[in-house]
């Protein structure tokens, strides 16, 4: 299987081809085009142990999460096309069985491999603020998967401490702990200083950052939009 | 009557010189900046009913603006409402068709109709394009970067390979059918075939964003890389909610 | 301390590196990330508006956030839709900024508020540009790219396009081509610039985005 991400300066999209016998899964909302032999199924489960969602959990940025997964005839190869819904850049993360990723759920474009678990993990009421939706998504195994993100994306290496603004996570390595807290000193100087709440990482690990926040964009847009129901 | 354009592919704008004679339609809306020689005119071409049917299922604005000038050399800027490309293409007594929202203007003799696809879609989403003819240049925007991609109609079945290198490449030559989800079909040529088709097995009680559109046959159709349909939906909680009460 | 940017024309982000005692400002929202002793406090903004409202439409709230650090530092910032982030020094007459723009600026850098007339407060733009004068750098994020122009005469530019201007230029508030083609033109508010001095316009602006989108939306 090859994930190639199609450089495209700020609309990255990547292109995977796979054969018979891979499994490639990717949030159903992410696909582009397909080669006329693929197999889609799409699925309110995630692949993985714990995996029922449910199906219907609505992350706060509002998409719902469908799983697609694709696969092809016994030997044939098959290419599919995705991207995200923002404008930005895209990474691939190689997970090689020795670790795991967890990723921001509206940042998961896909997955596949030999081997790629992923399993949903509830964020939990406590870090509702964080902006980041109400869940993540753990992906441990042997394969590739594919994050995208708003803005230019960045990879950090972490080794002691980090502060990232919420709004701003795209993945980070379980290696990594992390607790929501205050911005600045006070909760009045959180607010007022439009920073709200922060992740401060600690430990030794890699983090995906992303240069954008989509909430802050997504406030500046929503009010000129018409009202809904 | 020259034109340019510029910061391509994620924010383009078109620059045009306008001189006297010289006349461009667009978009309304998408004026950026302008000299002060520059004039502009509102109206609906073609008439209020054309103006009418055309901004409700199309979602193009109701006035076209036409611009012109009484000054040598008078600059106008227009820019479009999505970030990404834009392409000049010209027509010579052709037709093609174009996602609603992708008009940004047109210079010469340019008719633009709409064409209600919505009884071939299989959800109730429908497909509104406008059908763009005549002899001049059509501009029309992307939401992302925009790749042309050319059928040469030959009949290869289900295996094709289709030549997407690894690279992004402007243009590229496919053989047999192309599939793709149905937001990101810019333009096409209205030589090519389309159908409407949803993934192999959708199950049936998951409400169905993923229409795509299958082309065959010979023509080019423009891709963009990003989805409004998909942009739509993320900026949906950020709306402002109705309230329920009109005291 | 350094100040390093980084993604233009596309997603531009500033990388500021800070040893102890350096001190910058930026506005709210905008930090991505820091490493290192740092802190910062909201601090109201000098100018007009002081004691009025917090948050104006669409534009900067009227705190702006003072970075402190006090040892070897880093923190990165940008604004908060996509874009060019742009690093400028103020010049001795000043520079004007549309509010929602300002994104950041060193000490030594006075910022006051204007208010830009009723008419402008209509136009989704938000009410207010802030004026920089003094010395240091100033950093502006803009939606899009940006076109810097040098005007000697003058240019008419749609109000959601304006970024930042010289304060040598005339500048004046209008209706683009009388009431009629405003309100049907889809135009809205232009702004007129005359006389000499640079102007720095954007190639998107919101209202465009949403105008764009509004078809694809459900109910």
């Amino acid at each position: 299987m090859k994930f190639n991400i199609l450089e495209t300066g700020a609309f990255q999209s990547a292109l995977v081809e796979f054969e018979h016998g891979e499994e490639l899964f990717s949030e159903s909302g992410a696909m582009v085009r397909a080669s006329g032999n693929v197999e889609m199924d799409v699925s309110t489960r995630s692949r993985g142990k714990s995996g029922i969602m449910g199906g219907l959990k609505r992350m706060i940025s509002g998409e719902s999460f469908f799983v697609s997964t694709y696969k092809v005839g016994p030997g044939e190869k098959g290419e599919v096309g995705l991207a995200p819904v923002l404008p930005g850049e895209m990474k691939t993360i190689s997970l090689d069985g020795s670790t795991t990723w967890v990723c921001s759920g509206g940042s998961f474009i896909a997955a596949g491999g030999d081997d790629v678990e992923m399993e949903t993990r509830f964020q939990g009421f406590g870090n509702v603020f964080s902006g980041e939706g109400l869940f993540f998504l753990e992906l441990s195994g042997v394969g590739d998967a594919l994050v995208g993100g708003f803005g230019a994306l960045h990879e950090i290496e972490v080794s002691g401490e980090f502060t990232l603004d919420t709004g701003h996570l795209i993945a980070y390595e379980k290696t990594l702990e992390y607790k929501i807290s205050k911005a600045a000193s006070s909760l009045t100087q959180s607010f007022l200083s439009g920073e709200g709440f922060v992740m401060k990482f600690e430990g030794h690990g890699k983090l995906i950052v992303q240069t954008h926040d989509v909430t802050g964009f997504g406030k500046r847009l929503g009010p000129l939009l018409p009202e809904r129901e | 009557m020259k034109y340019r354009i510029e910061c391509q592919p994620g924010y383009s704008y078109l620059e045009v010189e306008l001189n006297p004679g010289d006349s461009i339609a667009s978009e309304s809306g998408s004026m950026a900046w302008m000299d002060p020689g520059v004039e502009m005119e509102t109206s609906t071409r073609g008439g209020v009913f054309a103006g009418l049917k055309r901004s409700f299922l199309s979602g193009e604005s109701f006035f076209q603006n036409t611009y012109t000038s009484e000054e040598q050399g008078s600059r106008l800027a227009l820019a479009p409402g999505p970030s990404g490309a834009i392409v000049a293409l010209e027509l010579n007594g052709e037709e093609v068709f174009l996602q609603k929202g992708a008009y940004l203007a047109s210079i010469g003799d340019i008719k633009i109709d709409t064409k209600f696809d919505g009884l071939r879609g299989f959800f109730n989403e429908g497909l509104f394009i406008l059908k763009c003819s005549g002899t001049g240049t059509l501009f029309f925007n992307a939401f992302g970067d925009i790749q042309q991609v050319s059928l040469s109609g030959k009949n290869v079945g289900n295996n094709a390979d289709d030549n997407f290198a690894d690279d992004w490449e402007e243009a590229v030559q496919v053989d047999g059918d192309y599939t793709v989800d149905n937001g990101y079909a810019v333009a096409w040529d209205p030589s090519l075939d389309y159908r409407l088709t949803t993934g192999r097995k959708i199950r049936s009680f998951l409400f169905g964003d993923q229409i795509m559109l299958r082309f065959s046959g010979e023509g080019r159709v423009w891709v963009q890389s990003r989805s409004p349909q998909a942009f739509a939906s993320w900026i949906h909680p950020f709306r402002r909610v109705k309230s329920k009460n009109n005291n | 301390m350094e100040f390093e940017i980084l993604g233009n024309p596309d997603f531009g982000e500033a990388r500021a590196k800070l040893g102890a005692g350096d001190s910058f400002h930026a506005a709210s929202g905008a930090m991505n990330w820091h490493r290192g002793p740092v802190s910062f406090r909201a601090k109201l903004m000098g100018g007009f508006f002081r004691s009025l409202f917090r948050k104006i439409l669409g534009g900067t709230s009227m705190f702006i956030n003072e970075y402190q650090a006090t040892g070897p530092s880093e923190v990165a910032f940008s604004h908060c839709v996509a874009g060019t982030l742009v690093k400028i020094p103020v010049t001795s007459e000043g520079l004007l900024i549309s509010g929602g723009s300002f994104t950041a600026c060193t000490p030594g850098v006075d910022m006051r508020t204007q208010f830009g007339g009723f008419k402008a407060f209509f136009s989704g733009k938000g009410a207010f540009f802030i004026e920089a004068s003094g010395s240091g750098d100033v950093f502006f994020g803009a939606y899009g790219a940006v076109v810097e122009k040098e005007l000697d005469g003058e240019l008419i530019v749609d109000n959601g396009h304006v970024l930042a201007w010289e304060n040598t230029l005339d500048w004046s508030l209008e209706g683009a081509g009388g009431l009629k083609s405003t309100l049907f033109s889809g135009e809205g508010l232009v702004m007129r610039f005359s006389g000499r001095g640079r102007i720095w316009v954007q190639t998107r602006h919101l209202t465009g985005t949403a105008g764009w989108i509004t078809p694809f939306l459900r109910s």
